[in-house]
């Protein structure tokens, strides 16, 4: 008797929904089924400038094709596999900052961090472009503020993009306003370079470590570890109220505001100013940066020098 | 439909409150936070409408940069990288609730307001709210959407009718987690809450029960009059125009109180409630916490419209209700009375809370000295001997300790110390003649030399004889 091999399964001719189990896997029919319920994240929009953006292009920077490539395509594409990998799942409302934060040291949902974090930075940095930029030198308090810190403006610029120039490989690279804990100054200007999809907030470092482990021995390390205490003892300290507050923030690590960023991925630059163009792009993207939203985004405490002094400039633009 | 109308309001205060204006402690009464939010705003200086609340007083205060950097770091990068579709938020049903005109059917099914009980536990009278039955096991009721909605909107439009009319709404909820939601929507209507247990008799038996509450006389802005305080006393106490109930199971008594005094009830009416012991009930789901919030939110978004309503016809000039308060116009005189009683009562509460807060002060003083574990002069005798107990405490006296513990041992052994002690001890007993007498042999004490020269004498008069 000749057994024939049907090309395709039996199950094909049969009406019932039943398929074999080899045949399926749990995860990815709720995916499936998940997906096809209404989107979570959607591209966002850059403000009133997005169809201008399509249009037209950034203007002294990206032609409208660039633009298609660095954000619409891009972005698109980076929020739909954001969307397949929340979908379905408890942290499926979670904004990107928030994914990025439980997500950074979860090496079993790199993925997911990595999209969300993308997806931040990449927004981050298209934020910082607009139709009509406004110039450092026509706001002279942000302006004096970084001369403060950089020495002058050029030595800021050429700092910046040296440093994104010097970067083997794709990242971004950010001016933070970085808190200082314990000094009296509230904080200084940083430069920031994080490679691929790293983020710049310490908030997604070392979590939940009140103890510096390199001062402390094995069974200290334990005890922390093994459960919390019932009160707080002390004014400092892993214990203490501050020590358990401060837990969130990696031991070091700061409390961070970004301002600026610019991204260093080739796909960005590629179309308009060609691989070995990525110094050119850099110095256009210095004089197309809008500084009224870098302002914006500077928190009120960089605009004093120290704790209590009053600021120099009287009440300040916001005060 | 039944409305009570009111010209002059009747005070708010749900909380029984002291009338007398001096001497006992009052209760801290549900403080009202709009006017306080508006005094700080006034206050505040330094205020950047977009990145900041404007609840802050001092800005140089450390806690308050931290919170000023805290929210602009939130606002500024909380939204950067998607933009998220809306989705439900627990909390925003009672932050900020759903108004009639955002109530759909597919919010009451998402609020799961259409699953009633069990089929053997339904009142049969409500059975033209129910759509059917699900479950083949344990099947149960489900109550109309529409029919639901329909009933909602019009309790609405009666709680809008009421509170633009002047009157004071009710709001009941006793069972646990409709607190918030009750005090909420009462916040809105500017009516009053009551979240625990309903005291039997509040309506019928109001003199007794509720006869201490303050009252207060308001014209049709809502402003104070003074000058019915003489009055204000013998007046009854106060009842409401409208209640609504969340869980008229659990509150058959209000509700009859509430019929007696021919006052209009609103409430949610599951499958096994009885419809007839509410006037307008309302079909849904009493045991989601979601349902009843939503619909709690609604009748209190619709007393807010209420009142706006109100206070804009009163601005105007335009009152919309007949007067029947009973009240005589004020006596000659009353008002300065009224207003200089009010100021004491202000003077003796700010003394009164000046007290606590030293009180306070001193505690935390205290308790940071014990911290400190500083010795307590008043405490000492105690403390040592404790301390004198514990294999590691230092104690100062240790001959105190020393000597307890020697008394515990045999009675064989020679205390030479204790010898040396109780010969001392006699001898600081004798006096100084005695001591002059007693013979010694060399020492340079006063006594010795004395001795000295009478054993010379001695020894002279020896020789003499």
């Amino acid at each position: 008797m000749i057994t024939r091999r049907l090309a395709r399964p039996l199950g094909a001719f049969t009406s019932s929904s039943w398929i074999c189990p080899s045949c399926t896997r749990a995860s990815l029919l709720q995916q499936r089924i998940a997906e096809q319920r209404r989107r979570r994240h959607d591209v966002p929009k850059l403000q009133e400038y997005d169809q201008t953006f399509r249009d037209e292009g950034v203007p002294g920077l990206f032609s409208p094709t660039g633009f298609e490539i660095g954000w619409k395509q891009y972005q698109g594409m980076i929020v739909k596999k954001l969307n397949q990998l929340t979908a379905g799942e408890p942290f499926e409302n979670d904004n990107p900052k928030q994914l990025v934060t439980q997500f950074a040291r979860d090496p079993s949902a790199a993925s997911l961090f990595n999209h969300a974090s993308m997806a931040h930075n990449n927004h981050f940095f298209f934020s910082g472009l607009s139709t009509s930029p406004v110039n450092l030198d026509d706001l002279p308090q942000l302006r004096d503020n970084l001369e403060d810190t950089f020495g002058s403006i050029d030595t800021l610029r050429t700092t910046m993009l040296d440093t994104a120039a010097a970067m083997f490989g794709p990242g971004f690279v950010w001016l933070v306003w970085a808190r200082k804990q314990g000094s009296i100054k509230r904080g200084e200007w940083r430069i920031l370079t994080t490679y691929l999809a790293g983020t710049p907030y310490p908030e997604a470092g070392f979590r939940h470590q009140g103890i510096d482990t390199n001062v402390s021995n094995a069974q200290k390390y334990e005890e922390y570890m093994a459960g919390e205490p019932a009160n707080t003892v002390g004014y400092m300290g892993p214990a203490s109220k501050s020590g358990r507050e401060n837990a969130s923030i990696p031991p070091g690590g700061t409390s961070l505001m970004p301002v600026l960023c610019v991204n260093t991925w080739e796909h960005v630059y590629i179309y308009d100013f060609g691989l070995p163009g990525k110094l050119n792009y850099l110095e256009t993207w210095w004089d197309a940066i809008d500084w009224k939203v870098v302002e914006q985004k500077t928190p009120q405490e960089a605009f004093r020098d120290f704790e209590g002094a009053p600021s120099r400039y009287g009440s300040g633009p916001r005060s | 439909m039944i409305i009570r109308s009111l010209h002059l309001r009747h005070g708010r205060l749900a909380l029984p409150k002291s009338s007398t204006p001096s001497g006992t402690l009052r209760r801290r009464a549900f403080t009202t936070t709009p006017l306080l939010r508006q005094q700080q705003q006034q206050s505040n200086v330094h205020s950047h409408a977009k990145t900041l609340p404007s609840e802050i007083r001092d800005y140089n205060d450390p806690v308050a940069q931290d919170f000023a950097f805290f929210h602009h770091q939130k606002a500024h990068t909380q939204h950067v990288g998607s933009s998220l579709a809306p989705h439900y938020r627990s909390h925003e049903l009672v932050a900020d609730p759903p108004r009639p005109q955002d109530i759909t059917l597919q919010l009451l099914m998402a609020s799961q307001s259409h699953i009633g009980h069990a089929t053997s536990l339904w009142h049969p009278a409500n059975a033209k709210y129910i759509f059917g039955v699900r479950g083949e096991h344990d099947p149960i009721h489900i109550i109309s959407p529409d029919i639901t909605a329909a009933y909602l909107r019009r309790a609405c439009k009666i709680i809008r009718g009421v509170t633009s009319r002047g009157g004071l709404v009710l709001f009941v909820g006793t069972r646990e987690g409709q607190a918030r939601a009750v005090v909420r929507a009462a916040e809105l209507s500017k009516g009053c809450h009551l979240f625990t247990k309903w005291i039997a008799g509040s309506i019928t038996n109001g003199q007794q029960i509720l006869g201490a509450c303050a009252k207060k006389v308001v014209d049709e802005n809502d402003k104070p009059i003074p000058g019915f305080g003489d009055q204000l006393p013998q007046t009854a106490a106060l009842k409401p125009d409208l209640v609504v109930c969340l869980n008229p199971l659990e509150n058959y008594i209000l509700l009859h109180e509430c019929g007696l005094h021919n006052i209009p009830t609103i409430g949610i009416v599951d499958t096994d409630v009885n419809p007839t012991w509410l006037t307008y009930p309302i079909p849904a789901n009493d045991d989601s916490q979601r349902c009843v919030q939503v619909i709690c939110g609604a009748l209190g978004r619709a007393g807010e419209e209420g009142q706006k309503m109100r206070l804009g016809r009163a601005r105007q000039g335009v009152v919309v209700s007949m007067p029947s308060h009973g009240l005589n116009p004020p006596t000659e005189g009353q008002a300065e009375r009224d207003l200089e009683l009010e100021e004491r009562a202000r003077l003796a509460e700010a003394a009164i809370q000046e007290e606590l807060m030293i009180e306070s002060e001193a505690a935390a003083a205290e308790h940071a000295r014990q911290r400190r574990s500083l010795p307590n002069p008043e405490a000492q005798d105690a403390d040592f001997a404790e301390l004198a107990a514990l294999e590691d405490g230092v104690s100062v006296d240790t001959s105190m300790l020393d000597r307890s513990l020697k008394r515990d041992q045999s009675d064989d052994e020679y205390d030479l110390e204790e010898d040396i002690v109780q010969s001392y001890q006699h001898d600081q007993a004798l006096s100084r003649e005695e001591l002059a007498e007693v013979p010694l042999t060399a020492d340079t004490t006063g006594s010795g030399e004395a001795s000295s020269e009478s054993m010379d004498e001695a020894s002279r008069r020896d020789e003499r004889g």
